[in-house]
C-alpha cells in the first residue's frame, strides 16, 4: 500500500471511466479517459455527509450513485454532421458541441440519447439513463467503481440504427431516469464511438478519493 | 490556499487567541466517502427503475461529532507530562503505524501524530483524547458514562458554499466542558471529526479528519470555537 495522502484542505474526487465495445464477445473498439467530476457532484457530497437536523438525525441527502447515460454532444463529437442528421435530429436538437470535460459547471449532459423508448419527441416512457450494476465495488479501498453494460439494442434501436456517442455522464439516485435532462455529478466526452445494433457498450466508472 | 479551520479563544467573553489552520482529511476518511457513493443493492426493476426502488446503502453515518486532544507534534505544555493529565489522559495507547505497509509499529510518545506528513505515522484518532465530562479514570478503566466528544446542540452544520460543510463546534469550559475537577487547566492541541458510528463515550474512536495546532491553555473561565471547513475541490 502507497502512502497517497497529500496535505490539502480539499478533498479531491477523481474520475476515470472506460467504456468498452464487444461484438459477439470481442473487443473491438475502446475509450478511456480521465474526466471530471463536476460542482454539482462536489455539492451532493457535501450533502451525502451532513445531517440537516440532529436529535433526531436527518440526513442531507440520502441519494447514491445509480444511473449512467450517454449523449452524442461535446467537444469530441468528430462526426458532427452525423450527429445532426436524422433521424437523430428528430428529438434531440441540432448541437453546438461545445461541452468539455474539463469545465466543472457542466450541469447536464449536452445532447443526451435514449437508452431505450421511442422515436420522435420525448415521451414519460422513455428511459434516458441506464441503471449500475449493484453492489459497487472497490478496487482500492478509497475507490468506487461502478458499472453498465449497454446491451446490443440499448441506445441503438428503432430507426436509430447508428447513434455516434461521444459524452457519458454519471447520475445519482434522486434523478429521474425518464427525464432528459437531469443533473450529472462526473461528466467524460470521447471520440466518437457509433453504437449499432452490433454490439454491446461495457461503462467502467471508478472515483477515486484524495 | 485559505485555512479551512479556525479556533477562536475567549477568556471571560473576550478574544484572546485565534487560530487559523489546515486539517487533514485522513485515510478513514476517503474510506468512508469511497462507501457512501454507492449502493449494495437495488431493488425493482433494473430495466425500468424507479426512484421508489428500495436500496441498500453500505453505510448510512455522517458527520456528528468533535474530539480534542492534548497529543500532537505541536504540543509543547510541560503540564501533560504531570497529574493529572498524564495519569487520566496516559500516552501509549494512540497507534503509530507507518508507510509503507502500515503495519502496527507500537504506540505513540503523545506528541507524533502531525498534519505536515500525516502517514508518517497514519493518523487514526487523537492521539491523547481528553473528555468533556465525566470521570478522571484511565484510558483502559474509563467508564460508558464518560463523554469524549463535542455533539449536538454545541455542534452543528452550515454550508457557507455549495462546495463544503462547516461544522461549528463550541467547547465551553465555563459551563464544565473539559476543564473540571481534577482538571484546572487543560493544554488542548488537537482536534477531530468523528461519524455518528463513532458514538461519544471510548476514547480511542477513528476519526475522519485532523488537526493539531500549538497549544491552547483551557481554563474555567474560556471557550473555544471551532468553525470547521469540509471542501471538496
Amino acid at each position: 500500500m502507497k502512502a497517497t495522502f497529500r496535505c490539502v484542505d480539499d478533498i479531491q474526487v477523481n474520475s476515470n471511466v472506460f467504456i468498452t465495445a464487444r461484438e459477439r464477445g470481442k473487443i473491438v473498439a475502446r475509450r478511456e479517459g480521465h474526466n471530471i467530476f463536476v460542482d454539482y457532484g462536489r455539492e451532493w457530497l457535501t450533502k451525502l455527509i451532513s445531517y440537516l437536523s440532529f436529535s433526531p438525525d436527518v440526513a442531507e441527502t440520502d441519494a447514491r450513485v445509480r444511473y449512467m447515460g450517454f449523449g452524442i454532444g461535446g467537444t469530441r463529437q468528430i462526426a458532427p454532421a452525423f450527429a445532426d442528421a436524422a433521424p437523430l435530429t428528430d428529438y434531440v436538437p441540432v448541437g453546438a458541441f461545445a461541452q468539455t470535460d474539463t469545465d466543472p459547471t457542466v450541469s447536464r449532459i449536452e445532447r443526451p440519447v435514449r437508452v431505450t423508448g421511442g422515436s420522435g419527441p420525448p415521451v414519460s416512457s422513455d428511459r434516458w439513463m441506464g441503471q449500475i450494476q449493484a453492489p459497487v465495488t472497490h478496487d482500492t479501498p478509497t475507490s468506487a467503481t461502478f458499472r453498465r453494460l449497454f446491451v446490443t439494442d440499448e441506445v441503438s434501436y428503432g430507426p436509430y440504427s447508428s447513434v455516434p456517442l461521444s459524452e457519458v455522464g454519471l447520475f445519482v439516485s434522486d434523478a429521474i431516469p425518464n427525464f432528459r435532462n437531469n443533473n450529472v455529478i462526473a461528466y467524460d466526452t470521447f471520440d466518437t464511438l457509433s453504437k449499432t445494433l452490433a454490439f454491446e457498450l461495457e461503462v467502467v466508472w471508478t472515483l477515486r478519493i484524495g | 490556499m485559505n485555512s479551512n479551520v479556525i479556533i477562536q479563544h475567549r477568556r471571560r467573553g473576550q478574544l484572546i487567541g485565534e487560530r487559523e489552520l489546515h486539517n487533514v482529511w485522513t485515510r478513514n476518511g476517503q474510506m468512508y466517502l469511497a462507501q457512501m457513493l454507492g449502493v449494495l443493492w437495488i431493488g425493482g426493476d433494473p430495466e425500468n427503475p424507479l426512484p421508489s426502488d428500495p436500496v441498500l446503502t453500505e453505510r448510512d453515518d455522517r458527520l456528528c461529532y468533535m474530539g480534542l486532544g492534548i497529543g500532537g507534534s505541536k504540543q509543547s505544555s510541560p503540564l501533560t507530562s504531570s497529574p493529572p493529565l498524564s495519569t487520566s489522559y496516559p500516552v501509549g495507547l494512540a497507534e503509530t503505524a507507518y508507510a509503507p505497509d502500515y503495519t502496527l509499529y507500537g504506540y505513540s510518545n503523545g506528541t507524533e501524530y502531525n498534519t505536515e506528513n500525516p502517514t508518517s505515522p497514519l493518523i487514526k484518532t487523537l492521539e491523547r483524547p481528553v473528555r468533556v465530562s465525566g470521570s478522571s479514570l484511565p484510558y483502559a478503566s474509563a467508564p460508558l458514562t464518560d463523554v469524549w466528544r463535542v455533539a449536538h446542540p454545541k455542534l452543528y452544520l452550515t454550508h457557507r458554499s455549495t462546495q463544503d460543510v462547516t461544522v461549528h463546534a463550541l467547547v465551553d469550559a465555563t459551563a464544565g466542558d473539559v476543564v473540571y475537577s481534577p482538571f484546572t487547566a487543560v493544554p488542548v492541541s488537537e482536534a477531530g471529526l468523528y461519524l455518528n458510528t463513532a458514538g461519544i463515550d471510548t476514547p480511542y474512536a477513528q476519526l475522519v479528519a485532523y488537526v493539531t495546532f500549538a497549544t491552547i491553555l483551557l481554563e474555567a473561565t474560556d471557550d473555544v470555537e471551532f468553525t470547521w471547513q469540509v471542501r471538496f475541490g
